[in-house]
């Protein structure tokens, strides 16, 4: 049933993305995409799948934001993520020294605060180009977990005593809700609407700001950086604001995710991990960076590999072999399709073998 | 005298990391690659020798040329038939390659090799030459022995030899070294070898100082970004200088000051990277020598 789902949520954003297309169609392929969201938790056996598919959506369009659309290519968003993740639990959780607000208070609060983080480290890494920017940012995502573990800051007699809980902390536990007669379970359900709901912000933000002055001001930073700025575009503005643009959804998706996993620590996979880093610029490669629905086509493409790969090896214990399949995806994306499905969804081009082969041949030496 | 004792542990971790970051070195100022499957190739190298060590009992230090060999071909293999099918495109792309190689490697040796620590413990491997109050491991004289012993040869390869001329004519300008027929695929092919065969013997040091996991090394290829950097790309002295540099800072800071690595290495990087992106001795690539 999932994977009905993400093939439905792929073909109905690839009618919407399609530029010459009839306003009623694409009208009509939106609303029934979001309808199909809308009650997915009760037609699917499970939303785990989707649910993580949806926040890894969110944390991908904070990437393509930086990656995509200035042309910054951002490695350590990760370190975002996971500080997301921890801040919104040191403001939730009901351990002693905590003040266990409710998530509508913790959450965005987080995002804030990773923003603003962002925002004084884009300050100095920002003037770098390239490579160097890419390498600097590695570092941030290298020296994060320390850094959220460094007692002289976050030790028992630290600046802020016990902050981060010695690098694991624990979300308070959601109940299920009763609605209208309805039982809506914590996992199955509110989770999930959460997730849907990270995920349709990136989509919104992105659909909104890459039509605005902002969005245009990116562009014409990656086309030509001198360029744009004598045609009177502050260029450290625009990219500062588009770097804690993408902290600010990765903290958001980090957060939504480490609320529903509960407990996190500095050493658990699922937040300062290389698969967490790798897989949003997975996602906006396979989708097309710098485009709209990129992400939500290249989620649910790269999940959509995952669940069948699932399916047909029930007996492995998939967690584990999830950075493999995604060096595996990463490798042949960048060598047989290195800008990405949209190009072919925008320029109407059939997507066939010969394509690909012209893709890996096109720059060979 | 503890102070002299630092200033030696300094100096030797600083040799051996500078023949970690010439590999990377070479590879970036030649073919412009900021090649992120670097710690990967060092991980290999260190399996490669503790495998031999283990199973076979031969000494690290025996069988260095054996694992400098292997990780040749895998390395020259590697550019061959993979990376060299996207050297045209734009520098993001073959970053973004070596990064996918870098992660399918290490999630791969981690499934086959767990995440246990491991370290090839030949007989001498705990004791040090003891002058006076000081403290030298053994293990670390082999590793600046093998370090200069290896910078010196390629820096001899790269003035004296007819492919090191090749190499460097690559290096200077791609398109006229090919009208002068020098087979392009082939230079870089070899040039990528070097360095995989050169973080191979770094590899194979490392894995009788440290004790390592396959996800224990990812801070290499930040590492030797920051080295070359501070060194100055495109200058072998530059790395040996950048290398022990990094060495004294790392043992000082992380003895008086913090003990957050990582947190030292990204200060560097950063102060560096702001204040002089061109490095210490840097220069464009490897032309210019």
């Amino acid at each position: 049933m999932n994977l009905i789902i993400f093939g439905l949520g792929i073909v109905l954003a690839t009618l919407a993305a399609r530029p010459k297309i009839n306003p009623t169609i694409r009208r009509t392929a939106i609303a029934l995409q979001i309808g199909i969201f809308l009650i997915a938790p009760f037609i699917t056996n499970t939303t785990a799948v989707l649910f993580d598919a949806l926040t890894a959506m969110c944390i991908a369009y904070g990437w393509n934001f930086i990656g995509g659309y200035a042309g910054y290519a951002a490695f350590g968003n990760a370190a975002f993520l996971g500080l997301g993740a921890f801040v919104a639990a040191a403001f939730m959780s009901r351990q002693p020294g905590h003040p266990n607000w409710p998530w509508f208070v913790g959450i965005p609060l987080s995002v804030a605060i990773v923003a603003a983080v962002a925002g004084l480290l884009g300050l100095a890494l920002l003037r770098l180009r390239g490579q160097y920017f890419s390498i600097a940012t590695m570092g941030i995502f290298v020296a994060m977990p320390e850094v959220v573990n460094w007692d002289a800051f976050f030790g028992p007699h630290g600046v802020i005593p016990n902050f981060f809980g010695s690098g694991s902390l624990n979300f308070p536990l959601v109940r299920d809700a009763h609605v209208l007669g309805l039982t809506l379970t914590a996992d199955q359900h509110l989770f999930y609407y959460l997730g849907l709901s990270t995920a349709l912000t990136g989509l919104g933000l992105t659909a909104l700001l890459s039509r605005s002055k902002f969005g245009y001001s990116l562009v014409a930073i990656r086309e030509n950086e001198e360029a744009a700025e004598v045609m009177g575009v502050n260029a450290t503005t625009s990219k500062v604001a588009a770097y804690m643009l993408s902290a600010a959804l990765a903290a958001l998706g980090g957060a939504v995710l480490g609320y529903k996993l509960t407990n996190i620590t500095t050493e658990a996979e699922a937040f300062f991990s290389v698969a967490n880093n790798l897989q949003m610029i997975i996602i906006c490669l396979i989708g097309g960076i710098g485009t709209v629905w990129g992400p939500w086509i290249g989620a649910f493409v790269l999940f959509g590999i995952q669940e069948l790969l699932r399916t047909f090896s029930s007996n492995l214990n998939f967690l584990e072999w999830q950075a493999v399949v995604f060096g595996t995806v990463f490798i042949l994306v960048v060598l047989f399709l290195p800008r990405g499905l949209m190009l072919f969804i925008r320029s109407g081009e059939r997507l066939t073998w010969r394509s690909f082969v012209k893709s890996l041949l096109k720059y060979r030496v | 005298m503890d102070f002299v004792q630092h200033i030696i542990n300094g100096l030797l971790q600083g040799s051996m990391l500078a023949l970690m970051a010439l590999g990377f070195s070479l590879v970036w100022g030649i073919l412009h690659i900021v090649n992120l499957s670097h710690a990967a190739t060092i991980m290999l190298a260190a399996f490669l020798t503790y495998f031999l060590w283990s199973g076979l009992g031969l000494d690290p230090l025996l069988s260095l040329p054996i694992t400098m060999a292997a990780l040749f071909i895998f390395g020259f293999l590697l550019q061959k038939y993979v990376i060299n099918f996207v050297m045209k495109a734009p520098p993001l792309t073959t970053f973004l390659l070596t990064y996918g190689i870098e992660t399918l490697l290490v999630s791969l040796a981690l499934r086959a090799w767990t995440a246990d620590m491991r370290q090839s413990k030949p007989g001498y491997a705990n004791t040090s030459l003891v002058i006076g109050n000081l403290q030298l491991p053994y293990t670390q004289l082999a590793g600046i022995v093998v370090s200069f012993g290896l910078t010196l040869l390629v820096y001899l390869y790269l003035d004296h030899t007819k492919a090191g001329r090749a190499i460097r004519a690559v290096a200077m300008d791609r398109v006229a070294a090919r009208l002068m027929g020098v087979n392009i695929s082939h230079i870089y092919a070899l040039t990528f070898g070097i360095g995989a065969a050169l973080a191979g013997a770094y590899g194979a040091l490392l894995s009788t100082t440290n004790a390592f996991a396959p996800n224990s090394f990812s801070i290499y290829n930040i590492l030797a970004f920051s080295i070359v950097v501070l060194g100055g790309l495109g200058s072998i002295p530059g790395v040996l200088m950048g290398g022990v540099t990094f060495g004294l800072v790392y043992e000082f800071a992380g003895t008086y000051l913090l003990s957050q690595r990582d947190v030292i290495i990204f200060g560097i990087l950063i102060l560096v990277l702001v204040v002089k992106p061109t490095g210490l001795l840097g220069r464009e690539g490897y032309g210019g020598q």
